[in-house]
């Protein structure tokens, strides 16, 4: 995932209702949590390093820093293994 | 001031394997509402004829099937234009253009227009010589092997291994997974649409992509849309779409269009496996979904009976990714006196009025 043009990069994803991610360039959707969605919005928009966008989560929602760096790995190791599945 | 065109057009089926022709004359009427249709059919319970709707027609007429040959094509044609003068024709069936090619100069000597290729770059786009074509083109195609007897398929599919597909000329593909299997699909697709089969390298990816365009006939493509297929049938036909915006798919179409110099529809197919886009298949029309982007303003047979008559080309918006369709099927009511009037006259009119109007127009 990043956030340059092109298959599985951040610059194409449209988020609908907040829970739901459309990629304009390979026309896949997917339903996704409200977690999901505030992550893939931080990453597109603000593109912040790893820290801080866990400080945001944790921030966000209100839970432990230790919370939101579980959640947010576990989200990215989720998307990567997608896409790397996907590319096979 | 537009004069108004009768127009003949092809492909009137819409069951499960839904033809391109309501779908190209409902797009028309949006922008040439005054425009009568002629009706070329191949079979009396081709439902666009119980069609009374956008996508009916005001007059149709058997047409001898394109085996027969160009010249009873033409003979068909010029019996048509006594009653109705045609001023073009849109094919929309993969196997009535040979016969269009063959009788190109004759249509011109008649005044009717059809948007056609020359012979030579409508074999550089059929199926046997697409590896050929995505040379020239940049463009990624999957490995084939042409076969014209069953000791050649069983060959070809060694060669490329299982699974592969195996595909007639026109219509139809077999997915094939072991040897065993190579003998019965051979013998449809050849009993179905002659020989030779081609044998096609199966591509693993999940994703099917149809591009439909026109093409301006000096390199250009005068508008575009392209889509994933989100739903199929059981014969592979699109049931719904949604349009992607991907570059990459727009280059692929632009530069085929580019190297056939294409003059007319097109709809070409990709599936996105790990190589990227692999092209599988180019059209010669419209596809059966082409009323979808003229719903959201990317009229192609609007623009294409422009061109054909001269007129001003209507606006072509781009279609914004995320537009989507679903085709939903209905219940035409009809009689029994339309079916016996096709069956035995080889002709409905019931746009005598209509052609009065015109005429008068003319």
């Amino acid at each position: 995932v990043n956030n340059k043009a092109g298959d599985g990069h951040l610059s194409n994803l449209t988020i609908l209702n907040d829970h739901f991610v459309f990629d304009t360039h390979s026309g896949l959707f997917y339903r996704v949590s409200e977690t999901a969605a505030f992550i893939i919005n931080e990453l597109k928009w603000r593109n912040p390093p790893i820290a801080t966008l866990t400080a945001s989560y944790a921030q966000h929602y209100g839970v432990s820093q230790g919370i939101a760096e579980r959640d947010v790995e576990l989200f990215l190791n989720d998307v990567t293994a997608y896409l790397a599945d996907s590319q096979m | 001031m537009q004069k108004p065109l009768i127009i003949a057009v092809s492909g009137l089926h819409r069951g499960e394997n839904p033809q391109p022709g309501p779908a190209v004359i409902h797009s028309i009427r949006r922008c040439h509402p005054s425009s009568l249709i002629v009706g070329l059919s191949y079979d009396p319970m081709e439902s666009g004829l119980f069609c009374s709707g956008h996508d009916g027609v005001e007059a149709a007429f058997s047409m001898p099937f394109p085996v027969a040959g160009s010249k009873a094509l033409l003979d068909r044609l010029d019996d048509i234009r006594q009653a109705y003068p045609l001023d073009m024709i849109i094919p929309c069936l993969d196997t009535e253009f040979p016969n269009y090619i063959a009788v190109a100069v004759e249509l011109q000597a008649r005044k009717i227009n059809v948007a056609l290729p020359d012979d030579k770059t409508f074999r550089r786009r059929s199926k046997d010589k697409l590896g050929q074509l995505g040379k020239e083109a940049g463009v990624i195609v999957p490995r084939t092997v042409v076969a014209s007897d069953l000791d050649a398929t069983y060959a070809a599919c060694e060669r490329l291994g299982y699974p592969l597909y195996l595909k007639s000329r026109f219509y139809e593909v077999r997915l094939v997974s072991k040897p065993v299997e190579v003998a019965g699909a051979f013998r449809y697709l050849a009993a179905a649409y002659g020989v030779p089969v081609i044998a096609q390298a199966y591509i693993h990816g999940k994703e099917e992509y149809a591009v439909t365009g026109l093409g301006d006939g000096k390199g250009g493509v005068v508008g575009c849309c392209a889509i994933r297929k989100l739903m199929k049938t059981s014969a592979g036909k699109t049931f719904s779409g949604i349009v992607v915006a991907d570059p990459a798919l727009h280059k692929h179409a632009t530069q085929i269009a580019k190297v056939l110099k294409w003059y007319g529809p097109f709809e070409l197919e990709f599936i996105k496996g790990q190589r990227g886009y692999e092209l599988i298949e180019v059209n010669p029309r419209f596809p059966a979904w082409i009323d979808f982007p003229s719903q959201i303003g990317c009229n192609l047979p609007a623009a294409l009976v422009a061109m054909l008559a001269a007129y001003k080309l209507p606006p072509i918006a781009p279609c914004p990714a995320g537009r989507m369709f679903v085709r939903h099927c209905v219940d035409l009511a009809g009689d029994i006196s339309q079916l016996a009037d096709m069956s035995v006259t080889g002709t409905k009119t019931t746009g005598t009025t209509k052609l009065r109007q015109l005429m008068a127009a003319k």
